[in-house]
């Protein structure tokens, strides 16, 4: 970002207090959409902090988010990091003098280890949003950027910067997948802020992100419930992984040919089959209706888990 | 959309049912809609979701005039 000269108020204050915090290695980014729906910056309003300290309440509302548009998309823990701006570009002169154009492009570079094809195809979603990124520190500070008051907002991403790959295991290194992006140019690092860790009661620096759940075909639909099978996307093809631990308060129903909700009487996770689960309506639904099985629509959810909606056609 | 919280959900086995979506159902009724489709014994959870809540009303004691 080009920094104006303070041409009328002279250059600034070099002194620092004795003792100030400073950033340590990044452990981990929350990826954000940098904005919201509603048009503003994606960030942290410090007024919306209990008692000014980012609680897990407010971790799980951000994480959990039903509105995947505001939500925060914690990585898993990213090694060997490289966050550094390129050399200046300057203007040379035939004296060989030199005079400072810009600063160089801030290039973020990280590994996730055990990294997979379905992590990555995830990462991979990312590549064409308007991206905005928190950083968490090793010292578990979020840290993020103060050029709007009473804000901690995501740093912009360059568009189209993001990248992800995957690195295949060898005889001595583990599989990965690599991210990589620029900030962009009009961030300026003097604008890097934080949330300190010590105003952080929220378990930060062990926050995951949410787990896709997908759901089988229904079986023995009928007009008061169905079973399903909902499995993750990760493990082999024949042998995925389900999604455990469901319940009632992470599930709603709404009967698309009626246009109502339906209200669900209950919900039972098999003990026989991991991840199959038993639906039960109070209420009789008509035969052909359609049924679109979600996400509730009031977050924050309960569970790590984002169910990718259904439907169950009655028969 | 009903806006469910844990007071409403009660845990039977690996059930959890949606109290309120039992008002007004007889015993009946909902042994007819779980049959076959729970292992846990239907009279024991019929039980524990509609529970007598009717409330004794206090003796009118006599006035001892």
């Amino acid at each position: 970002m080009a920094v104006l000269c303070a041409c009328g108020t002279g250059g600034g204050n070099l002194g620092r207090p004795s003792c100030f915090p400073v950033f340590d290695v990044t452990k981990k980014a929350i990826l954000v959409e940098y904005y919201k729906p509603d048009g503003t910056i994606n960030g942290v309003e410090l007024a919306s902090l209990t008692a000014g300290k980012l609680d897990q309440t407010y971790l799980d509302a951000r994480i959990k988010d039903v509105n995947g548009k505001t939500r925060w998309y914690s990585t898993p823990e990213l090694k060997n990091i490289t966050d550094e701006r390129a050399e200046d570009i300057t203007e040379t002169f035939e004296d060989t003098s030199s005079v400072f154009i810009q600063e160089g492009a801030r290039t973020f570079t990280g590994l996730i280890v055990k990294g997979d094809p379905v992590l990555l195809g995830n990462l991979q979603k990312w590549r064409c949003l308007t991206i905005g990124v928190f950083f968490i520190d090793k010292a578990g500070n979020l840290i993020g950027k103060q050029n709007r008051e009473g804000f901690l907002d995501p740093i912009l991403l360059q568009d189209e910067s993001f990248s992800a790959s995957l690195i295949k295991g060898t005889d001595t290194a583990k599989q990965k997948d690599s991210i990589s992006f620029i900030i962009s140019q009009l961030e300026n690092d003097a604008d890097l802020r934080m949330i300190e860790a010590g105003e952080i009661t929220a378990n930060l620096i062990s926050a995951g992100g949410l787990v896709d759940v997908n759901a089988g075909t229904p079986a023995n639909v009928s007009t008061t419930g169905f079973d399903v099978q909902l499995n993750t996307p990760f493990g082999g093809v024949t042998s995925p992984i389900p999604a455990e631990g469901l319940g009632l308060a992470d599930f709603e129903v709404f009967n698309n040919t009626t246009s109502s909700s339906v209200t669900i009487a209950s919900v039972t996770e098999s003990t026989v089959t991991e991840g199959l689960y038993t639906f039960v309506f109070s209420a009789t639904q008509n035969a052909a209706d359609e049924l679109i099985v979600t996400n509730p629509a009031v977050g924050p959810l309960t569970k790590n888990f984002d169910l990718a909606k259904f439907t169950v056609t009655i028969p | 959309m009903e806006d469910l919280n844990l007071k409403q959900i009660i845990k039977i086995g690996n059930t959890e049912f949606n109290k309120n979506s039992f008002e007004g159902m007889t015993k009946d009724e909902f042994k007819k809609l779980y049959k076959g489709k729970l292992t846990i014994d239907l009279d024991e959870a019929w039980k524990q979701l509609k529970p007598n809540t009717r409330i004794k009303k206090p003796k009118s004691k006599k006035s001892q005039d």
